[in-house]
């Protein structure tokens, strides 16, 4: 991730409070990347990531005087932008879900060809969403944390406010479950308990 | 044949030791399955690791600042509008409290609140000023009251208390722009 001279940063900083907009304006430009992308990451529509983005910066213009000169301006920005998508992907889950997708049997109508066909055309970034679009809006901020930012089980606990032990086992499954799924993907692998993995698997079969 | 242990160990090859490593790759030699997993976990991790950060569309800080701008404003507007709602509040509950006599504001009235007010000002203890406060207002306006009203009177005045001390606090709080 981009890193910063820190004392240019602190002096941002410390100008944005006393007021000065071209001071946070600054700030904006330096971190709109890596911000910008993990709501993309995390909301997997460029239109929606921009807006979540844009929020993150006014939500931390405005807590600005909350801010922990200690913490790293990086994990805390990425803090506010994490807690953002995962509240945006909660409200959506809760507007998106019908009585029809309740109903058992329902099968949602596929958007397009078969899977085998979808595939050849996806691209790699569409893979990718696609991957993280299957797990939970707190796993999928690990996941995104862990191989696009490279942080630490800590620093990861700091910006999703969760204890290391937390972090550890959902990125276990959250990893466990991406794998599983590429597996099937990739090599069509359902064969009896393999669908949930070897530990599914009876003892008696190997 | 226990795969979970395995398979745990899969996730965290970063942190094995040597022995545990050892353990891993004998495993991974003998079993199909788990070898089938460790395989896709490298393939997914390779893509991931890939994966390149995407960035925004041009502007973007731009963008921000109109949206800080406007964002301004509307606090400002809301708290205009905040206010005039505390002092229409404000406004009312005197008229509930003053009753009917009120609203015709006549000269004696206004007399008699201008040395309730002298009264209170002279007196030092808060108890006794808050005793002296209630003794004067009922003595001199609204001696013919319900006790319903009175109490209606007191909590609105004292949530509009709560809410002029809260709109203080908040533009006290707001950001400070430099031109």
């Amino acid at each position: 991730m981009t890193e910063f001279n820190p004392g240019q940063e602190k002096v941002w900083i410390e100008e944005a409070l006393g007021g000065d907009d071209q001071s946070f304006t600054q700030l904006v430009e330096a971190y709109q990347r890596p911000v910008f992308n993990l709501c993309y990451r995390m909301l997997g529509d460029p239109l929606e990531a921009e807006d979540a983005a844009q929020e993150s910066f006014l939500r931390a213009h405005r807590s600005l005087h909350r801010y922990d000169p200690e913490r790293k301006f990086a994990t805390w920005m990425l803090s506010i932008a994490s807690h953002h998508c995962i509240d945006r992907l909660r409200r959506r889950r809760l507007k998106f879900v019908s009585m029809e997708d309740l109903l058992p049997g329902h099968d949602r109508p596929h958007p397009g060809p078969g899977p085998e066909d979808r595939f050849v055309r996806l691209e790699m970034q569409e893979e990718v969403q696609q991957m993280l679009g299957s797990l939970s809006a707190i796993d999928r901020a690990a996941v995104i944390l862990l191989y696009w930012y490279e942080y630490s089980y800590e620093e990861i606990g700091s910006v999703l406010s969760l204890s290391v032990s937390a972090v550890k086992s959902r990125l276990h499954r959250a990893r466990r479950e991406l794998a599983i799924g590429w597996q099937m993907k990739h090599e069509g692998l359902v064969q009896g308990g393999m669908k949930n993995g070897p530990s599914a698997v009876r003892s008696d079969a190997v | 044949m226990d795969h979970l242990q395995f398979e745990a160990m899969l996730f965290e090859a970063k942190h094995l030791k040597s022995t545990q490593r050892a353990e891993l790759e004998s495993h991974l030699a003998s079993c199909s399955a788990c070898r089938g997993l460790a395989r896709s976990l490298n393939q997914l991790e390779e893509r991931l690791a890939g994966a390149s950060h995407v960035p925004p569309a041009e502007g973007f800080s731009l963008r921000f600042q109109k949206r800080l701008k406007v964002r301004r404003r509307r606090a400002h507007e809301r708290l205009f509008g905040l206010s005039a709602i505390l002092i229409a509040t404000g406004l009312i509950t005197l008229a509930v409290i003053f009753g009917g006599e009120a609203l015709s504001l006549s000269t004696p009235l206004v007399s008699s609140g201008l040395k309730s007010l002298v009264e209170i000002l002279r007196i030092s203890s808060l108890f006794g000023l808050l005793k002296e406060f209630l003794g004067l207002l009922l003595e001199n306006t609204i001696g013919n009251l319900s006790p319903a009203y009175l109490l209606a009177g007191s909590v609105a005045f004292s949530g509009l208390l709560a809410l002029w001390i809260f709109s203080l606090y908040r533009v006290n709080t707001l950001p400070v722009r430099k031109e």
